[in-house]
């Protein structure tokens, strides 16, 4: 009950308009902000654009480099493997902010603030560490031999891969996947600093609206930002359960 | 010591097509050994568990020393119960877990000391006070378990399958203990069972269960010598049965006519007779063609098993099989053969046809 | 294979922490200086509102873990058992999984500012006759619309492993206890909690990190002064005083230090606690 509670005066401010104190509900319903919102001229559309893009492309990164990483992780054991590992973890745990402010300073040397392809790869820093814990338990769980069993039967190790590994792995990338995207899609602090105010995703709108205090707008563009989240929520039920990896990046969004 | 009295118990889950347990009446008297026996999914854990007061009967009552306990919650009830895993509290030391029921029943804490300490000697648990669950022996931890539930001195005492999952030498370890505890105590105790070597053993009574029903009350003997019913014979490792028409003393089959006692039931019965209790005669007597002497008849050896102490054949009679003992090794193989097998009178049991 | 993953998260996270860390120390070319020095950490320090953001960050995460965790619990003990509807309150429950902070920062702001609907809920019942009679619950000097944000997100993390945790024990032991003597309430002081603790540990020490770090929501529903530690950060970090920037750096470096400390000592903890799980 308490979880729906906060939700709802996004949805009734969404279609107000001249809503103040101390009326309980809006004087006049009004379709402004939505008008406002979804309208092609706004910042909206191209705010939603560099998100959706920024996260897209910093999720085919993150499957690119992830699934390799996880099963390494996730299957063998060597030198250093510790060392790795806690390379590899600990940008989950500490505060993107800080490490971002860094190497800030860099990126600004490398010509990439202001830039798309900056943002984007300061998204990596908090998607990737994800993306290779899913992906190690996914493949700790896996089991090799089904693999060696193919290739003993005549198939090459493309056609393992395809066949085999691929249908088996294949439920943990999906949700590697929606979830890293979400994270992306949140972001605002990393894309405000190395975005520089040039490159506007939507938390970026959002925040500024929130701030300049049209109450309509700003919840009807939190409805908009919600939407994909809330999908992806139904997408994957099917796929949540008590303690998965996964599970341990919900909370973080 | 105190008795416990089953009248009518009960127990139907929602949206299950079978109760769980029919109409149960059960009477455990004060100090007495009694087994719920029976194959799993009879019901016997379920009437447990409504003895301990962990689940609600859904009709019918529960008494203690002839007082209704069925609206009594469980930590009021007085009836201790010990799981099959011994469930010790694995953040708690050896004490605490013992002192635990004490603890809760808020004794005071040089008493509870006391009544630990007393508890741990009589168990032979000494120098395993501080210990942690994880660093025992599976001996050690049962005795913990049965330490943790006398020590709160229970009115009643049950047992999930004490026995069940335990290598021989435990087994031994396990049934010793519960045997001392009931004797040196006088507790009323209930233990839950499948095996029935088990129940024999332990029990001054058994109750056998199947689908939620009682099929049989009463010592181990009975069983033997005079199940209730086929299915209770077989359960018990009987499967000599041989239909016939009763009247008067004597029963009619179709391998011969045999006396035994008279009684109820008349007409269509069935006999059964242990396969110890068949005596193996040498060869026929010669005598008049289909005259029968003495309960004996012939029967065709299918089988001939040497168990070292004992021989078991496997005969046909009237189209079923037979198992019958013989004592120690016959000369010679009679597998193909036949032979002579008696039916003492005083041992054939009679069924309902 | 775990080579470009490697790189990639090396050259970032180490690359970030490094320089972090050398901008800290004073080293900054771009504006001439090249020494090494503990000034800027002891200037931050010395900060006038430099305690009470570290008060403010640690009562904020304190807080919101404590009360994320008994909420968790108390839901997880709910939902362990059957009942009717279950399913969509599960579906509920797990909604704020998705939701992103910012959004649900928003909704709140709208809910619980003094001119927000709960304000107008007790308008409308009499309780108060002007907005600013209702409770400063955002912009508030304890963080409280911050706590309830990341109670919100929190609990259903906690609570499914919680949920996990309390499936995979089964009721026996609940059952040993009563039958030993326990009440319902001593059963789970004694008996329950302590074993489902242990689970949700590294979840809390998780949660508790993460607030303690967190930007986005302590900025826009924090008071301005004092404000948490990264919010500070920032502002440091953004002021036209040059100077200001490496006590920015210092901070960051010192927030990440503590969280690495406490995730570490974190682990070594329960690898002593491991011999004690059932």
């Amino acid at each position: 009950m308490g979880v729906v509670l906060p939700l709802v005066p996004l949805l009734a401010w969404s279609v107000s308009q001249k809503w103040f104190f101390p009326a309980l509900l809006p004087p006049e319903a009004s379709w402004r902000a939505w008008r406002y919102v979804l309208s092609p001229a706004s910042r909206v559309s191209a705010a939603l654009g560099n998100s959706a893009a920024i996260a897209l492309i910093v999720t085919a990164v993150d499957v690119a480099l992830g699934v390799p990483a996880g099963r390494v992780l996730g299957t063998s054991a060597f030198r250093g493997k510790a060392l790795a590992e806690f390379l590899v973890f600990a940008p989950i745990i500490v505060p993107g902010l800080a490490v971002i402010m860094g190497i800030h300073v860099l990126f600004i040397r490398l010509a990439l603030v202001d830039t798309l392809i900056g943002v984007c790869l300061a998204h990596l820093l908090p998607t990737l560490p994800y993306m290779v814990l899913v992906m190690s338990g996914v493949f700790a769980n896996y089991d090799g031999q089904y693999e060696e069993q193919a290739l003993s039967l005549g198939a090459s190790r493309l056609r393992t891969f395809v066949h085999v590994t691929l249908p088996a792995i294949m439920p943990g990338v999906i949700t590697g996947a929606l979830f890293v995207f979400l994270i992306s899609w949140s972001q605002y602090i990393l894309t405000v600093l190395i975005g520089g105010g040039r490159v506007i995703t939507l938390p970026v709108l959002l925040f500024s609206f929130a701030g300049a205090g049209d109450n309509a707008v700003t919840a009807a563009l939190s409805i908009v930002f919600l939407a994909p989240a809330v999908l992806i929520l139904l997408a994957t039920s099917r796929f949540l359960s008590g303690e998965s990896a996964a599970m341990g990046g919900f909370g973080r969004l | 010591m105190t008795s416990v009295t089953l009248e009518g118990l009960a127990k139907s889950y929602r949206g299950a097509s079978e109760a769980a347990v029919h109409a149960l009446d059960l009477e455990v008297a004060a100090g007495e050994l009694v087994a719920l026996l029976g194959p799993s999914g009879c019901g016997k854990t379920t009437v447990l568990k409504m003895i301990a007061g962990l689940l609600r009967p859904t009709s019918g009552a529960i008494l203690f020393d002839a007082r209704p306990v069925t609206d009594v919650p469980p930590e009021r009830r007085g009836a201790v119960m010990v799981f099959q895993n011994y469930l010790l509290f694995p953040y708690m030391s050896v004490e605490e877990n013992i002192a635990f029921g004490l603890r809760m029943r808020k004794v005071e804490a040089s008493e509870t000391g006391r009544r630990v300490a007393g508890m741990v000697r009589k168990l032979k648990l000494q120098g395993l006070e501080r210990r942690r669950p994880h660093q025992l022996s599976g001996g050690q931890k049962q005795r913990v378990a049965l330490a943790r539930a006398l020590v709160v001195e229970p009115r009643v005492l049950l047992l999930d399958e004490p026995l069940s999952n335990l290598d021989a030498h435990l087994r031994d370890e396990m049934r010793e203990l519960i045997l001392f505890t009931h004797k040196e105590l006088e507790l009323t105790t209930i233990f839950v069972t499948h095996d029935q070597q088990e129940a024999v053993l332990l029990a001054d009574r058994v109750a056998l269960m199947f689908e939620g029903r009682l099929q049989q009350y009463g010592p181990a003997h009975l069983f033997y010598e005079r199940p209730a019913s086929r299915r209770v014979a077989e359960f018990f490792g009987c499967r000599n049965f041989l239909r016939g028409r009763r009247q008067g003393g004597r029963v009619e089959t179709r391998v011969g006519s045999f006396d035994c006692c008279a009684g109820e039931p008349e007409g269509e019965v069935v006999l059964t007779i242990r396969p110890e209790a068949v005596e193996v005669k040498g060869r026929r007597e010669p005598g008049a063609a289909g005259q029968q002497r003495d309960n004996c008849f012939e029967a065709p050896v299918r089988r001939q098993i040497y168990m070292g102490t004992h021989t078991r054949f496997r005969v046909e009679v009237d189209g079923a099989e037979w198992d019958v003992i013989a004592e120690a090794a016959p000369e010679r193989n009679l597998e193909g053969g036949s032979m002579c097998l008696r039916l003492p009178p005083e041992r054939l049991w009679v069924l309902p046809g | 294979m775990l080579a470009p993953a490697l790189v990639v998260i090396g050259f970032i996270f180490a690359g970030g922490l490094v320089l972090g860390l050398s901008q800290s120390l004073g080293y900054m070319p771009i504006i001439g200086e090249r020494g090494f020095s503990l000034r800027a950490y002891a200037e931050l320090v010395a900060r006038p509102g430099f305690a009470r953001s570290l008060g403010l960050t640690i009562f904020v995460s304190v807080a919101s873990t404590v009360a994320a965790v008994a909420l968790a619990v108390v839901t997880a003990l709910t939902l362990r058992k059957r009942f009717r509807g279950k399913k969509l309150v599960s579906f509920v429950y797990q909604l704020p999984l998705t939701v992103p902070h910012l959004v649900i920062a928003v909704g709140f702001l709208l809910l619980i500012s003094q001119s927000g609907l709960l304000a107008r809920a007790a308008h409308a019942l009499g309780w108060i006759r002007e907005s600013s009679q209702f409770p400063i619950l955002v912009f508030d000097d304890l963080g409280i619309g911050i706590i309830l944000v990341y109670v919100w997100k929190e609990v259903p993390f906690i609570g499914l492993i919680a949920l996990a945790v309390l499936q995979s024990l089964g009721e026996d032991y609940e059952e040993q206890a009563r039958t030993l003597g326990a009440g319902r309430w001593q059963t789970f002081r004694h008996v329950l909690l302590p074993l489902i603790l242990p689970g949700i540990l590294p979840g809390s020490i998780i949660i508790f990190a993460y607030v303690f770090g967190a930007f986005e929501v302590p900025y826009l529903l924090g008071k301005s002064f004092p404000s948490m530690l990264s919010v500070l950060s920032y502002r440091l970090y953004i002021d036209v005083d040059l100077n200001a920037r490496p006590q920015a750096m210092a901070m960051s470096i010192l927030i990440a230090l503590f969280v690495l400390l406490l995730v570490t000592a974190y682990r070594r903890l329960t690898r002593r606690l491991m011999g004690v799980r059932p």
